[in-house]
């Protein structure tokens, strides 16, 4: 009777310690990684790099230091490591170029106080309409995107997806993965910078969240925080690029450790992404007008060293879209286009191949040249790069 | 013994009777009165003559005609019996969006996207279904068509019209209802696009701001979009509107058609039950039209007939009718109304475009004060000159028209 006692005592026990295991599994969540400093600082700065325009990655890692200061982590999670039934958010600003000059007028004579931290407030309202709390932060894009994200789940203290719903910065909310492998991004919440609170409950495709959000970021003095793709976990794995943010780290520590090396930072970058250096110029044009949100800008460059004598254009909606060589096209969306500028302040344009994602045919119906109003059919990079009008210098 | 049983047995069946009635009274709820046809009709005429700009009454009319024929009430209730718990929407409102983002026109066809039917509805129920509530009757946000969408949402929602108006005329904003000089905000909004869309405004900082994302919202969504708006309750309703906008409607449409019936000038009529001024009888010899920004801008010119051979009038439109010049004097400021009406039948004149005015129509332009409340510094403020751009300060009608 006593030893029956004592194996019940015993089995108990062991029932508690399995119990107290697995409540510690739950509370610990899936399996996630502090990044340390220079992993953010490499992920902001090749982050720039992804972004297919001009990008300054100062600002972004001061802040990041800021809030490395403060005693507070970022933290990455795989896609493999996502539970399925996570809801993840993705914080981004909707630009609104040509902004209603009548709005800004009339709100700074009303001295209309400016609301703080609008990303987190765009987070809750979305949170707060869709009713579920957000387990995890999905960058929207990289460069600034990539930054709010960073600090967004700083403050909130949610792991970083490793992912990407674009892999590359794009000037319409519709040209992402998910909306090519159907996931809608709405519902949205936006809030804008005086505290106005709108919600997309409904889009009847993402073309329409574009507009919609859109025309608020024109009439809210030409930007919004927009909180969107509220994706279960399970749709992470099927609409996003996974390991993207591994590659902003790859791409930030490959030119850094190439400058600290003594190496060609350029040359470096492309061996790694399997891209094109495509010309090496001067900006001698650079017309841009602010219109219905977006910044476009008609580039030309004059070349100089092994391009002196060759000019190259890039159109610009947002990103560089295409690009041409002595007016022949030389890239076409989707495929990336990098305009580079560490610090001689001469251009080096540099391609890449873009994700298979966006190769599909409906990654280019949305982001294809023909999306532009350009009357030709898509062509890959490495097609477009393998004519004989290639001037490869330095082995690349 | 026996009479105090029957004594008791009458007891009981009275209070039966008595809450039987009260009962009665309770399911009623509040009195409410149901419009004749002539009333409808009138009350239509009546919403398009202040809606200080061109109007339809004839295809409104048809519409009315149509539901009655169906058996549909339009009831009114009035702002004293209207319950103070209960919720009452604006649910009559398209927010114009001239000038309309091209691309989006564009995108649209090319995909074939379906339109909706009844988004004025839908962006009620929309609207309903955030707020968690059931709206227990609809308010005219404005004059003009406003008059028989309220009609329409209301009958569709099985709920009365309140006899009142957020503006007591049309107007070009959606800033510019007396529910924001009273600080009562026009937010949560629901709206729907033409094709489905939902979108909701949870809070704007102030109606101004309401007013920017609605009109932004129609621009990029093919040039219109309903909204619902301003849900407030029956206590927010005796404070924050003009009463009795809708009896005014059946008035004025009343007075023109009698004035008609007995060989009468419906205009002389007119400008007698509203105590107004007939401004300037002319011909339209410009129109200039833009759309823009969600607007429709127009810079009228008339050439003067009769007792004004000679002269000329000016009109600036935004949507509505702003500011008017006589040879070139300011004659009548906002937020003073000014109707453009057709000089036969006393009803506004019609026109294809949004505040158009024909070229070559006989108008006769007729001028009145503002309801006391758009005349307060507040109102002023909202609705003066200077909102226009106009460097002038308010002069109020019967001081500009007695100079003369």
């Amino acid at each position: 009777m006593t030893q029956f006692k004592n194996i019940a005592v015993a089995l108990l026990m062991g029932l508690l310690l399995l119990a107290a295991t697995s409540c510690t599994q739950i509370k610990s969540g899936p399996p996630t990684r502090a990044l340390s400093e220079q992993e953010l600082v490499d992920m902001l700065v090749g982050s720039c790099i992804q972004a297919t325009r001009g990008a300054g990655s100062e600002r972004y890692i001061q802040r990041i230091k800021q809030v490395l200061a403060e005693d507070k982590e970022v933290k990455l999670v795989s896609v493999e490591d996502l539970p399925d039934d996570w809801t993840v958010v993705s914080p981004v600003g909707v630009g609104g170029g040509g902004a209603w000059q009548h709005v800004r007028e009339r709100t700074s004579q009303q001295e209309l106080p400016r609301a703080q931290d609008t990303d987190l407030q765009a987070i809750r309202l979305l949170s707060k309409h869709i009713g579920k709390e957000f387990k995890a932060v999905l960058r929207g894009e990289p460069a600034g995107a990539t930054s709010t994200a960073l600090m967004v789940a700083a403050e909130m203290d949610l792991p970083l997806v490793d992912a990407c719903p674009c892999g590359r910065c794009v000037p319409e909310i519709q040209q992402q993965i998910p909306w090519v492998v159907g996931i809608p991004s709405t519902p949205a919440g936006l809030f804008t910078r005086w505290g106005d609170e709108i919600i997309i409950t409904k889009a009847i495709d993402d073309y329409r969240a574009e507009d919609l959000s859109r025309a608020v970021a024109v009439a809210s003095g030409g930007g919004v925080s927009v909180a969107m793709n509220p994706m279960s976990g399970a749709q992470v794995k099927r609409g996003t690029i996974a390991g993207n943010l591994s590659e902003a780290i790859l791409l930030g520590q490959t030119i850094r450790q190439a400058r600290e090396q003594g190496r060609d930072p350029i040359k470096a970058l492309i061996e790694v992404t399997k891209g094109f250096k495509l010309f090496h110029g001067v900006v001698i044009k650079s017309d841009q007008r602010g219109e219905r949100g977006f910044s476009w800008a008609d580039v030309e460059l004059q070349g100089i060293r092994e391009y002196e004598g060759h000019t190259y254009k890039v159109f610009v909606k947002n990103e560089n879209i295409v690009s041409w060589l002595d007016d022949e096209v030389d890239v076409m969306s989707p495929d990336y286009i990098y305009n580079l500028d560490p610090q001689t302040g001469q251009a080096i344009t540099g391609g890449g191949p873009a994700h298979p994602r966006w190769r599909t045919k409906v990654g280019i119906e949305v982001l294809g040249p023909r999306h532009f109003g350009f009357d030709f059919d898509y062509v890959p990079i490495e097609e477009l790069q393998k004519k004989e009008r290639r001037y490869y210098d330095d082995g690349i | 013994m026996m009479g105090f049983k029957n004594i008791l047995v009458l007891l009981i069946a009275a209070l039966s009777i008595l809450s039987g009635i009260s009962c009665t009274q309770i399911k009623l709820g509040p009195p409410t009165r149901m419009l004749s046809e002539q009333e409808v009709v009138d009350a239509l005429v009546g919403s398009s003559i202040q809606a200080t700009r061109n109007s339809n009454s004839a295809r409104m009319i048809e519409t009315a005609r149509a539901l009655l024929k169906e058996g549909k009430k339009f009831t009114l209730i009035s702002v004293e019996d209207l319950p103070d718990d209960w919720m009452v929407v604006a649910a009559a409102g398209g927010v114009g969006g001239g000038g309309a983002w091209e691309y989006v026109r564009e995108r649209t066809g090319q995909q074939n996207l379906p339109t909706i039917r009844n988004t004025r509805l839908q962006s009620a129920q929309l609207l309903s279904r955030y707020l968690d509530k059931k709206f227990d009757a609809v308010i005219r946000n404005e004059a003009g068509q406003a008059m028989l969408s309220a009609f329409q949402s209301a009958i569709e929602l099985g709920v009365p019209v309140v006899d009142a108006c957020l503006a007591g005329r049309a107007k070009p904003e959606l800033n510019l209802q007396v529910s924001f000089i009273h600080g009562i905000s026009g937010t949560p909004a629901a709206m729907v696009t033409r094709w489905g869309d939902e979108i909701i405004i949870g809070k704007a900082v102030d109606d101004y701001r309401l007013e920017d994302l609605a009109r932004a919202v129609a621009v990029a969504s093919g040039g219109g979009c309903s909204i619902a708006r301003n849900p407030m309750t029956g206590r927010e309703v005796k404070q924050g509107v003009i009463r009795g906008g809708v009896s005014e409607a059946i008035l004025l449409g009343r007075t023109v058609r009698e004035a008609k019936e007995q060989g009468e000038d419906p205009i002389a009529a007119l400008v007698k039950v509203i105590k107004g001024y007939k401004l300037f009888h002319g011909i339209v010899t410009r129109s200039d039209e833009r759309g823009e920004r969600g607007f429709s801008w127009v810079d009228v010119e008339l050439k003067g007939i009769n007792e004004h051979e000679g002269h000329t009038y000016k009109v600036f439109v935004k949507n509505e009718n702003i500011i008017a010049w006589l040879d070139d004097q300011p004659d009548v400021m906002p937020p003073d109304l000014i109707y453009n009406l057709d000089p036969k039948t006393g009803d506004a004149i019609r026109s294809a475009s949004l505040g158009g005015y024909p070229l070559g129509t006989e108008v006769v332009i007729v001028g009145r004060a503002a309801s006391p409340i758009w005349r307060t510094p507040k109102g002023i403020e909202l609705f003066g000159p200077r909102h226009f751009g106009y460097n002038l300060d308010y002069v109020p009608i019967e001081e500009l028209q007695t100079k003369k």
